[in-house]
């Protein structure tokens, strides 16, 4: 249900030794409560304090409105470091709370339903349909793992049901990287229309894996399952960091064949659309889901 | 009058890539007389689009392509393909033919493209006295990464084979070079230098007129140049 409310850090009512514990890192939030990195051991329930926000600024930019949302007045006498790590967890978390409980992660999901129909409508290339509906079972299962966990009521009754979406969730995240990563080098195979549609899809999947697992890693929080949480975080940063890494230095290579005046079968796509691919490598909202635990 | 038309090439697709500052210059090289009049053969300055999109190039660089094609192709046959001009390979097979440079068709444009620059440079160089020799040396000393070299005391062979080694290496060094010969250009035809990267304006008293000499070549050897030292420069840059 869409709220006029959200919830950021009320960093004046965090104590100054969990202030420092997660500005060095020995410390992680964790479904909202700060604690001891390796022991799990509780330091706080985080303070939270409400703030209006208008949900139609959060549509396609989520860490803009989010930032303009924090308020670190109250940390006083800090190090930039800590101001910028502070300044991350509020942002991330105010980003997660969109993804998780309003209605956002489901327009995403209905964009790329939406990519994924036509790419099946027009095009005819085998793997590419069949990465297409891999993408879209999996897009579904973090949708239904949203809404289980969006509702405490709910993820309190339907534990079990939680369990069984991590497991499936995790195999499907892998299946989804792995696709992603040989996605983008089958471009050349396509007609220019379809190479748009494919790019497209692909530049959209990548976008909305970070959320993703940002709904994953919340499951195991959920569920009290913290170290497979933060393993999951670590584990897919590391992986979609890879993903990004190979999909920029491929992007980089089509436009330096246009340069040299050999452009490859690919590369008049890729500049047509540098604008998005820029921004996807470029995504804050994505970097802080998964770069920081909340 | 047909109106500029482009027509695909692998040659100069990369201007798309290009920023608004960089079809700026080459949209001046081909506009402008070495006497910095309008040039009266031309269709960009009085082309709709290119003047609708003065503040930004970057959406009708096909437009300012399609007029260098054009410069490059014969006004009857460019009448017989309906007003478009000739390919970029086209272009500067004629640009090294008029300059005597070795072009094998199908070498990688970067090849052909530095020849011209070294060229261009080497009868630059050849036709300066000592007193301007010196004086482009010694502005042009960031290319020259051995520490013993004196720009007094440099002779044309080593400053001309000191540009061949820096455009050979690629990367910056290449840049370098090709950054001087636009730099020439621009001074020769838009009386205004380019920035320099290493450092300020590299010294080019001396810029060999009779290269620009004749009714096509005056307007795309320094086209060429141009392109050549955009395209150098941009491939040394990765966009994401």
């Amino acid at each position: 249900m869409m709220s006029d409310l959200l919830f950021a850090i009320d960093w004046s009512q965090v104590p100054t030794h969990v202030a420092d514990a997660l500005f060095s890192g020995d410390a992680l939030i964790m479904n909202g409560v700060a604690r001891k990195a390796g022991t799990m051991r509780t330091l706080k329930h985080m303070p939270f304090r409400p703030v209006p926000f208008d949900p139609a600024q959060f549509t396609t930019d989520l860490s803009g409105p989010a930032g303009q949302l924090q308020n670190l007045g109250s940390l006083g006498q800090i190090s930039t470091t800590a101001i910028q790590t502070a300044l991350a967890l509020s942002t991330a978390l105010t980003i997660g709370t969109v993804v998780v409980s309003t209605a956002f992660l489901a327009k995403k999901l209905r964009d790329l339903e939406v990519k994924i129909e036509r790419l099946e409508g027009e095009v005819r290339g085998q793997n590419l349909l069949f990465y297409a509906s891999k993408a879209s079972t999996y897009f579904a299962a973090v949708e239904a793992t949203r809404e289980l966990i969006a509702n405490p009521e709910l993820i309190a009754e339907n534990g079990d049901l939680a369990v069984h979406a991590l497991s499936r969730l995790a195999a499907q995240r892998h299946e989804t990287f792995a696709f992603l990563g040989n996605l983008f080098r089958s471009f050349e195979e396509l007609s220019a229309a379809h190479q748009a549609l494919a790019l497209d899809f692909f530049h959209a999947t990548l976008d909305f894996v970070p959320k993703a697992v940002f709904v994953e890693v919340q499951a195991a929080y959920k569920l009290e399952r913290f170290r497979l949480g933060v393993h999951t975080l670590n584990s897919a940063r590391t992986t979609y960091d890879g993903c990004l890494a190979e999909y920029r230095e491929w992007a980089n290579a089509q436009i330096k064949s246009i340069k040299k005046g050999e452009p490859t079968g690919a590369a008049p796509i890729v500049q047509e659309r540098l604008q998005d691919a820029k921004r996807l490598l470029e995504s804050e909202e994505n970097r802080l889901l998964l770069n920081c635990s909340v | 009058m047909f109106s500029l038309r482009y027509r695909d090439d692998p040659g100069l697709a990369f201007l798309q890539c290009c920023s608004h500052a960089d079809l700026k210059d080459l949209a001046e090289i081909l506009m402008t007389t070495k006497k910095g009049g309008k040039r009266r053969s031309g269709q960009l300055s009085a082309d709709s689009r290119f003047l609708g999109s003065s503040e930004d190039l970057t959406k009708v660089w096909k437009n300012i392509a399609a007029e260098l094609q054009r410069f490059g192709g014969d006004t009857i046959m460019n009448f017989f393909r309906g007003g478009r001009g000739v390919p970029y390979r086209k272009i500067l097979k004629d640009v090294c033919d008029h300059l005597k440079v070795e072009n094998c068709g199908g070498e990688d444009f970067t090849i052909v493209e530095n020849r011209v620059l070294i060229k261009v440079l080497k009868e630059a160089l050849e036709k300066m006295s000592e007193e301007e020799r010196v004086k482009f040396a010694k502005s042009a000393s960031g290319l020259f990464t051995d520490g013993k070299f004196d720009p007094a005391r440099a002779t044309p062979a080593e400053i001309l084979f000191a540009l061949e080694a820096s455009s050979a290496m690629g990367g910056t060094a290449a840049v370098n070079v090709a950054e001087i010969a636009a730099y020439a250009v621009s001074m020769f035809l838009l009386k205004r230098g380019l920035f320099l990267s290493m450092g300020g304006p590299v010294s080019i008293a001396v810029f060999s007129a009779p290269m620009f000499s004749g009714p096509a070549y005056r307007v795309t050897t320094p086209a060429v140049i141009y392109v050549s030292y955009l395209r150098q420069k941009h491939l040394n840059v990765d966009p994401l």
